[in-house]
């Protein structure tokens, strides 16, 4: 049964993933967040990719906000690794404190930009590659990758 | 001659490389930000290139003022030249007014955490490849714009 207005709906959906993120990476050590197992990433460049996503985000519900286009109509695989070389690869060194406080900050800004949006901009079909819902299935997604490499290294 | 705290003279001198880059571009119609007439870049992607590393800067300047590290440690040319061209191409199609609104409330953003900045975060040993203001930049590429209207006689 769906609740609340379309903007509820949405805060209720995104939290859920991120509390899937949270469960999926719970009680993990700072040498454990840092081994490049997943996929060749480790946990901390997963989480740093998802900051990355949602300081874009942040700034793409904005710009629909305002009344503009999304500035990522669309993101093919060049420019996916040209983010990821910016914005996972430069981070590797930060520390997971606050490679969580990052995670959080970026989240909070998004999340300010949505109780803020016109009706118009709730409307994913407005955006491109970083739509105002997709963090729902993207922190579900790393959430499961990062679920699986813990089952199978048995931690 | 310097004025004022760190924080002061830092908004200074982002304020004055802001007059610097709307002179530069002033009275240009769409067709003529839209040309891609500056080492292959029009006026308009100069823009997104300026917005997109303040919106970044943003980021990275609440990342130093919560006593974090710098997320953009040292970066080669190489990978600096490839993510400019593939992020201003992302951007093209954004009419001027879009483009020039982005600008604006990328720079405003960068404003607001400068003035939220505790005074010891604003030091610039903290910030590596991307730091708090980007005035320079931004008056590079306003020197860059200025030269090739002088050339065109625009």
């Amino acid at each position: 049964m769906r609740v609340g207005t379309e903007r509820d709906q949405l805060l209720i959906q995104m939290g859920a993933a991120r509390a899937r993120l949270s469960a999926a990476i719970a009680e993990l050590s700072e040498d454990q967040m840092s081994r490049p197992g997943v996929d060749g990433w480790s946990v901390k460049d997963h989480l740093n990719h998802l900051t990355a996503c949602d300081e874009i985000r942040f700034y793409e519900i904005s710009r629909v906000s305002r009344g503009g286009l999304p500035a990522f109509p669309s993101l093919d695989r060049e420019q996916d690794d040209a983010l990821n070389a910016l914005m996972v690869t430069q981070r590797r060194g930060l520390p997971i404190v606050q490679v969580k406080a990052d995670l959080e900050f970026a989240r909070s800004l998004v999340l300010d930009a949505i109780a803020g949006a016109p009706e118009h901009a709730l409307s994913a079909a407005v955006y491109g590659e970083f739509a105002i819902n997709g963090s729902i299935p993207h922190d579900i997604e790393h959430a499961e990758a990062i679920s699986a490499w813990r089952q199978r290294e048995g931690i | 001659m310097r004025v004022g705290t760190d924080r002061d003279q830092l908004l200074l001198e982002m304020d004055t490389a802001r007059a610097r880059l709307s002179e530069a571009i002033a009275g240009l119609s769409e067709e003529q930000t839209s040309r891609p007439d500056l080492d292959v870049w029009s006026v308009k992607d100069h823009l997104t290139h300026l917005t997109l590393w303040h919106e970044l800067r943003f980021f990275e300047l609440s990342r130093i003022a919560r006593g974090g590290r710098a997320g953009f440690p040292e970066t080669d040319e190489a990978g600096i030249e490839h993510i400019n061209q593939q992020f201003v191409a992302n951007r093209r199609p954004l009419p001027l007014a879009q483009v020039l609104a982005d600008l604006d409330f990328a720079r405003d953003m960068v404003r607001q955490a400068i003035a939220a900045c505790p005074d010891d975060r604003l030091d610039l040993r903290h910030y590596e490849e991307l730091g708090p203001i980007g005035a320079g930049h931004d008056i590079s590429h306003a020197d860059a714009i200025r030269a090739w209207r002088q050339r065109e006689g625009l």
